[in-house]
């Protein structure tokens, strides 16, 4: 039955329109669907309405992405158009869209068309949304003037007269200081802070938010504002900024230089200075020094600079310090232009609505994105925070139900009373656990779910709104225990009912000990933010808060230990002390002797002032180095930074346990191979090899697989090789080999935890791991048919010790057979990239367009790693980091030979001499297991090696099966002739490989005697390496510093691929296509949410014995 | 009620000696600034008309009006000055009861009606509405910072516009969420033109702001404020333009502007032309337009 679908998303009867699209869509069969697809395709192009269209578009997109594939079975056939793929990374979405349903319309609906136009309509929606909140920040009043001043001439701020007038004492100009709280939310309502949903259902967007003070437990005396900014009038026409946190400083001389927001660590500084309207965004791009704004700001001569610290609060607080941090930087930038009314003391209401409006505009300029609530440490105390209905006159009346920007409604002492404020911060225990993770796929999935009204999502959102109603009548009553009731309720239904991912194994292992350890005086768990495992709250009864303090820093330090090799932490946790904030954002003019800067300021400029010359200094910096001298050696207020300052002035020994005194030694134990890493160095710089020279001569001839180059198992399985495979596993005949070297860089962005060992999703109730998981298929199979199977995990330098202590744990609980890792013999140490692969890599090859202002900020950030790659040189060792992060794996073809070259296949195979064949298999592909059928298919087939490959989504990039120059291959993304070539292949390489051991040491020249001597093994490898391809790639690697703090730098390494093996003439390949659910790849966290959804996380459950 | 005294202010401490300055009036003759704004001011049927000058300077200004309109000006010294409003309020003795004329000292006017000056077009829209009226010009909103904004509706049909907020110096922020006037173009606020028809009440609410304020006197622009909250309150946009003459290159540009308009207009744009085509800026220079 063909749903209406349009009624559902028009129709003011909210029993039509919040209808669940999977309710809708259950008894439409795929013609009916195809049918919806096409009127609802129609639709969003007429309606006028914003968010009727958004909602099309979702609804288009999870029809394509969930609905309409499960429909369509056997069509796993169709190919994505290159030309629509071309408009989808570049952000023409609707032309994507048109050239996609083109192919739709034309090869009938098809999974990998249906993938496409699935994103298509996603990042429309998305681009859309994003759109209409960054008109709306335009066209908020207040804001607008700065959109239309292009030049400095035209400039209407003035500074204030009191902060252009010098001292007569000190001659010194007088500082501005904001201090501004961060802020703490007691219940956002399940994301409703999101502006998107906040602009569509007002009445459900309702945020109970604290402003706070914080100090670090045992390190501070007393909470404080966090956030400092520091701004006055210099005497050099500069904007000099400074971040004391980040230890970053920089004179800005031209406008194009404030707009640069990647080019240094001060990127949010900029956006503040350019959102309070010092240098207006209407300026960008013209060609003017910043001279002559501030002749015209401040005066001729003048300059201005502005110090930023944040008290060492570190990154992923989820107390939004870096939105606050802009709105603080905004606060003091507008004092000091008259644009609010006060210079000095608390802000007025318009004033503070003001402010962050400003700080929505400028992490839209920063590229960066916080939610409608962040801002709150601008306000004092307690405060509901609330959508409101958009109104006749509203910039938002007409396009959104809700305005841009919420109300802010503050609790007085009267509803709740100082006993209960007092009380909330005796019972919570405010902690960051040391992840600081994106939480913006987060976000999208809350989005997408709202929009398209899911049952569960529903229900879930209207309970978290009574939970906040819930939560604010014990904070009136003074019940604080029942305060913790209410957000562990939330935590545990509505929050995870929707996003299952904002809890994780880290944090429910938090909850279950503090649980344990204080029984009923553990009053329950506060999420902060978007997600669990940075910032947290935990509620204790408040007799015990001190000894809880002092518990959780040791518990999180304990667990983080336990779990940090398969987790991503970015520090050290810390348990905080805080107070409830009861001024907002506050300002102080500093004038005559009490003009002084951070400590740590001064330990950041003061090197470089004293290496210059007297002569070169200007009279305020020779003024500021008398004070700070008078300050500190004559004990003045800064006598106890003294050892600061000193220890900026002198050089440090450089720490003897160092990253550079344990490379050597990783590299030596690890295979390094120096004489082929030189090699390698000398081919990379004198340009032999290269990303382009990665690719396969222009002349190849590459072509789609025919029909019957390939079997398929849902129809070429027959009951016969079933029953083959079910007796070669009970004859424990064949083992499992699971590669799980690789770091999972794109799992965490290059963190350089083991991906293998992140217990990431509950599987039968407990949280588990990518190896638990292939594990427990193992286990179950040697169940099912009474086998001994052996389970081999391919380990590198990085993977290999957390691995075997993790095996360690397991293995007693085993009963299929062996667990047993096979080490890498091989590693490669990562090289400064050639400045020509940056570019082939960022401006040659096809990549995803950003919106206009992230691209802004990319462009940046890639002309700053360029400069980096420069001066640190190119096709240098890269050292600056920890060891482990400066090796790299060489590819998994090394898997193997590595397997060989370790004897762990020798001794496996002496004692398990009727071993016969392995599964290899990708630590990422969770749906890959020993079916017997597939099995039963490579025994029939007596080939070398069986390759499992799927029908290709539209995300399915890096290669693929292809007929190159007539012969059937796997094809490599990397080695593609053509980009474009990509698109005319059907399947997909899931690396999912039966191999025949005997046939494929035969390859190598070896056989099961022979593999018992390293010497010819080790020859017999050299020789065959030889002829296959060495690819080098360019891959992310993270840095982390200062607290939480990180940096992405790209580094260039090498690597030799399994799926070459196709391409060696004496290797006989077979290739069977598997469904989708069994070759998926899980390679980024964003995928999760779509894989639970759509039905393979339940499927792999399935697969399991999860009782060991 | 006629409109029969005036008030000029030109006493204020950055005003100086602008209202000396010479300039070339539209007929050709050099008279200084004070002469050409009181000759504006009697281009109506103003019987007298009040000064307010810094202390000393009686002298110098009468002297600077010249003979013909003496007997109808008094002058009044702003000794032991407290702002613009306290020189309104040493003047109110002399109007009296009454509604009258203001205008400020370092302003002048140029009418773009060939048949009536600015200060006419003021008392004729003031009479006919019989209300307070201030003229307004449509200002960029970079000159925010030098002037007084109002901000209200207009009424429909008139150059009119019913005054409900008056911001003195307001920032662009401020002047975007409380000014806008329907009809003015984007990026443009009505700002006061320096010349004004007032009641006696604003000596009344003069008064009471000082008190409310401690003993500080307001500017005229929070008086004002005051006065559209208790009573009916215009702006106009005159046919004219007004000419400030201290911004930076005021006192150029009045001059231009009276000379363009006057008789010396071709004589003085051949001069400028050769200016142009003789003075070139030097490669370096950063060229400054607007």
């Amino acid at each position: 039955m063909k749903p209406n679908l349009i009624e559902a998303i028009t129709s003011s009867d909210p029993r039509l329109r919040d209808q669940a699209l999977e309710r809708l869509c259950e008894s439409a069969n795929s013609a009916d669907l195809v049918a919806v697809c096409r009127e609802l395709d129609a639709f969003r192009r007429t309606a006028t309405n914003l968010y009727e269209r958004v909602r099309a578009l979702f609804f288009l997109a999870a029809i394509h992405r969930y609905h309409l594939p499960a429909k369509l079975p056997g069509r796993l056939g169709g190919l994505v158009s290159h030309a629509g793929y071309q408009h989808l990374i570049e952000r023409r979405f609707d032309e994507a869209i048109d050239e996609f349903r083109r192919d739709f319309e034309s090869q009938g609906p098809t999974d990998a068309v249906s993938s496409a136009l699935a994103a298509a309509y996603y990042e429309l929606a998305f681009t859309t949304l994003a759109g209409q909140v960054r008109r709306c920040v335009r066209s908020v009043k207040g804001n607008q003037w700065m959109f239309r001043t292009g030049h400095a001439l035209d400039h209407p701020l003035r500074f204030r007269k009191e902060l252009l007038t010098r001292n007569a004492e000190t001659g010194q100009y007088p500082v501005l200081c904001e201090r501004t709280p961060v802020r703490m939310d007691l219940s956002h309502s399940a994301w409703s802070d999101i502006f998107f949903l906040g602009m569509d259902y007002p009445e459900g967007a309702q945020v109970l938010n604290v402003s706070i003070d914080l100090g670090v437990y045992q390190r501070d005396a007393n909470p404080r504002p966090p956030v400092e900014v520091y701004l006055r009038v210099i005497d050099e026409p500069v904007l000099r900024l400074a971040s004391v946190d980040m230890k970053a400083r920089a004179d800005v001389e031209t406008v194009g230089g404030v707009f640069d927001f990647a080019g240094d660590y001060l990127g949010l500084v900029k956006a503040g200075v350019i959102a309070a309207g010092i240098i207006p965004p209407g300026l960008e791009g013209a060609d003017q020094r910043l001279s002559e704004v501030f002749s015209v700001l401040l005066g001729p001569g003048l300059g201005l600079e502005v110090v930023t610290k944040v008290n060492d609060i570190p990154k992923g607080s989820r107390l939004a310090v870096s939105t606050n941090l802009l709105a603080g930087i905004i606060a003091a930038c507008m004092r000091a232009t008259g644009q609010v009314s006060t210079l000095e003391g608390s802000l007025a209401e318009r004033d503070r609505r003001l402010v962050a409006a400003r700080a929505v505009l400028g992490e839209w300029q920063g590229g960066s994105g916080g939610g409608w609530q962040d801002s709150g440490g601008v306000w004092p105390g307690i405060k509901l925070i609330t959508g409101e209905r958009a109104v006749q006159g509203d910039s938002e009346f007409g396009v959104s139900r809700g305005r841009l920007l919420p109300q802010h409604r503050l609790y007085g002492f009267d509803e709740i009373n100082e006993q209960t404020r007092r009380k909330l911060c005796d019972s919570l225990v405010l902690v960051h656990g040391g992840m600081a993770q994106d939480v913006g796929p987060i976000l999208r999935m809350v989005t997408e779910k709202y929009l398209l009204r899911g049952e569960r999502e529903t229900v879930a959102r209207q309970e978290a709104i009574s939970l906040l109603k819930s939560i604010e009548a014990a904070l009136v009553r003074g019940d604080v225990r029942e305060l913790a009731s209410a957000t562990t309720r939330n935590f545990r239904g509505p929050i995870q009912s929707i996003i299952p991912w904002a809890s994780n194994f880290y944090t429910e292992t938090l909850i279950e000990r503090a649980q344990r350890e204080f029984g009923e005086n553990f009053w329950g768990f506060l999420m902060l933010g978007g997600m669990s495992g940075g910032g947290m709250g935990f509620l204790f009864d408040p007799r015990v808060k001190t000894q809880a303090q002092g518990y959780m820093q040791t518990l999180m330090r304990d667990v983080k230990r336990e779990l940090q090799e398969g987790f991503p932490f970015a520090m050290e946790p810390v348990v905080y002390d805080f107070s409830i904030n009861d001024q907002g954002t506050t300002a102080v003019v500093l004038t005559g002797a009490d003009v002084l800067l951070p400590a740590e300021y001064y330990a950041l400029v003061i090197p470089d002032l004293v290496r210059q010359s007297s002569r070169d200094l200007t009279p305020l910096q020779r003024i500021e180095l008398q004070r700070v001298s008078q300050e500190t050696i004559q004990g003045g207020r800064l006598a106890q930074a003294s050892d600061l300052l000193l220890s900026s002035l002198l050089p440090t020994m450089a720490r003897a346990n160092g990253s550079s005194a344990t490379l050597p030694a990783l590299l030596k134990d690890n295979g390094f191979d120096s004489e082929l890493h030189e090699q390698i160095r000398g081919d990379l710089k004198s340009g032999r090899i290269g990303l382009a020279q990665n690719r396969l001569a222009v002349s190849t001839e590459l072509q789609d697989v025919l029909p019957g180059d390939v079997w398929h198992a849902d129809r070429d399985v027959t009951d016969a090789m079933r029953s083959a495979g079910q007796a070669a596993i009970a004859r424990g005949e064949v083992g499992v080999f699971t590669l799980a070297a690789g770091a999972g860089s794109r799992w965490t962005r290059g963190a350089g935890v083991v991906k293998a060992l992140h217990r990431f999703h509950r599987f039968a109730g407990r949280y588990r791991s990518f190896l638990e998981v292939h594990l427990a298929k193992t286990r179950r199979r040697a169940r099912e048919f009474q086998g001994t199977i052996p389970h081999i995990v391919a380990t590198s330098y990085l993977t290999d010790g957390p691995i075997r202590r993790a095996l360690d744990q397991l293995a007693t609980s085993s009963t299929s057979g062996p667990i047993l890792t096979s080490p890498g013999q091989s590693v490669g140490l990562r090289l400064i990239p050639m400045v020509r692969d940056l570019r082939f890599a960022w401006e040659e090859t096809a990549h995803q367009v950003l919106d206009e202002q992230a691209e802004k900020v990319r462009t940046s950030l890639h002309a700053a790693l360029i400069a980096w790659a420069e001066s640190a040189g190119c096709g240098n060792d890269y050292t600056e980091n920890l060891p482990g992060q400066c090796l790299h794996p060489v590819g998994h073809w090394f898997e193997i030979p590595s397997l060989l070259r370790n004897g762990v296949l020798h001794r496996l195979l002496q004692e398990q001499p009727q071993l016969k064949h392995l599964m290899l298999h990708n630590i990422d592909t969770l749906g890959a297991d020993l079916d017997p059928g597939l099995l039963g298919l490579h025994l029939q087939s007596g080939d070398c090696l069986t390759f499992e490959v799927i029908g290709r989504r539209i995300d399915d990039r890096g290669g693929g099966l292809a007929r190159v120059d007539g012969r059937v291959r796997m094809i490599e993304g990397l080695a593609m002739p053509r980009e474009e070539d990509e698109f005319k292949l059907t399947y997909y390489n899931t690396l999912t490989t039966w191999i025949n051991i005997d046939r494929l040491l035969a390859v190598f020249g070896l056989d099961r005697t022979s593999l018992a001597d390293s010497g010819v093994v080790s020859a017999a490898v050299r020789r065959f390496s030889q002829r296959l391809p060495t690819y080098i790639t360019i891959k992310d690697v993270k840095r982390r510093w200062g607290h939480g703090q990180e940096d992405i730098l790209p580094v260039s390494q090498f690597e030799k691929l399994w799926g070459d093996m196709t391409a060696v003439p004496e290797v006989d390949c077979r290739f069977v296509v598997v469904p989708r659910c069994r070759g998926q790849q899980l390679k980024e966290q964003a995928q999760l949410d779509g894989w639970l959804r759509d039905g393979t996380a339940d499927w792999i459950e399935s697969l399991g014995d999860w009782k060991a | 009620m006629r409109i029969e005294k005036a008030i000029v202010t030109a006493a204020g401490p950055n005003q100086g000696r602008l209202p000396l300055q010479r300039f070339v009036d539209s007929d050709g003759i050099e008279k200084p600034a004070l002469r050409v704004i009181v000759e504006e001011v009697f281009s109506a049927p103003i019987q007298e008309l009040v000064i307010v000058v810094q202390p000393g300077s009686v002298r110098e200004f009468s002297d600077a009006v010249g003979r013909e309109f003496l007997s109808r000006i008094v002058f009044i010294e702003q000794t032991n000055p407290k702002g613009y409003t306290d020189a309104l309020l040493r003047a109110e003795s002399v109007v009296g009861a009454s509604r009258f004329l203001h205008l400020v000292g370092d302003h002048l006017y140029i009418s773009g009606d060939s048949g009536r000056s600015c200060v006419q077009q003021l008392i004729e829209a003031a009479t006919a509405e019989d209300c307070a009226v201030s003229a307004v010009q449509a200002t960029s909103e970079r000159l925010l910072s030098h002037y007084g904004v109002v901000g209200g509706q207009r009424v429909s049909g008139s150059r009119l516009v019913d005054i409900e907020r008056v911001i003195e110096k307001p920032t662009p922020t401020v002047a975007e969420q409380e000014l806008l006037v329907p009809g003015v173009r984007t990026g443009k606020y009505l700002c006061f033109f320096g010349m004004h028809v007032l009641p006696p009440s604003v000596f009344t609410i003069s008064r009471e702001l000082i008190e409310r304020n401690g003993g500080n006197h307001s500017t005229l622009s929070q008086v004002l404020n005051e006065l559209a909250v208790r009573e009916r309150y215009l702006g106009i946009e005159l046919v004219g333009t007004r000419y400030d003459l201290g911004i930076p290159y005021g006192t150029l540009t009045t001059q231009l502007a009276l000379a363009l308009a006057g008789v010396d207009r071709e004589s003085v744009l051949s001069q400028i032309v050769e200016l142009l085509a003789t003075h070139r800026p030097s490669r370096d220079a950063v060229t400054r337009s607007d």
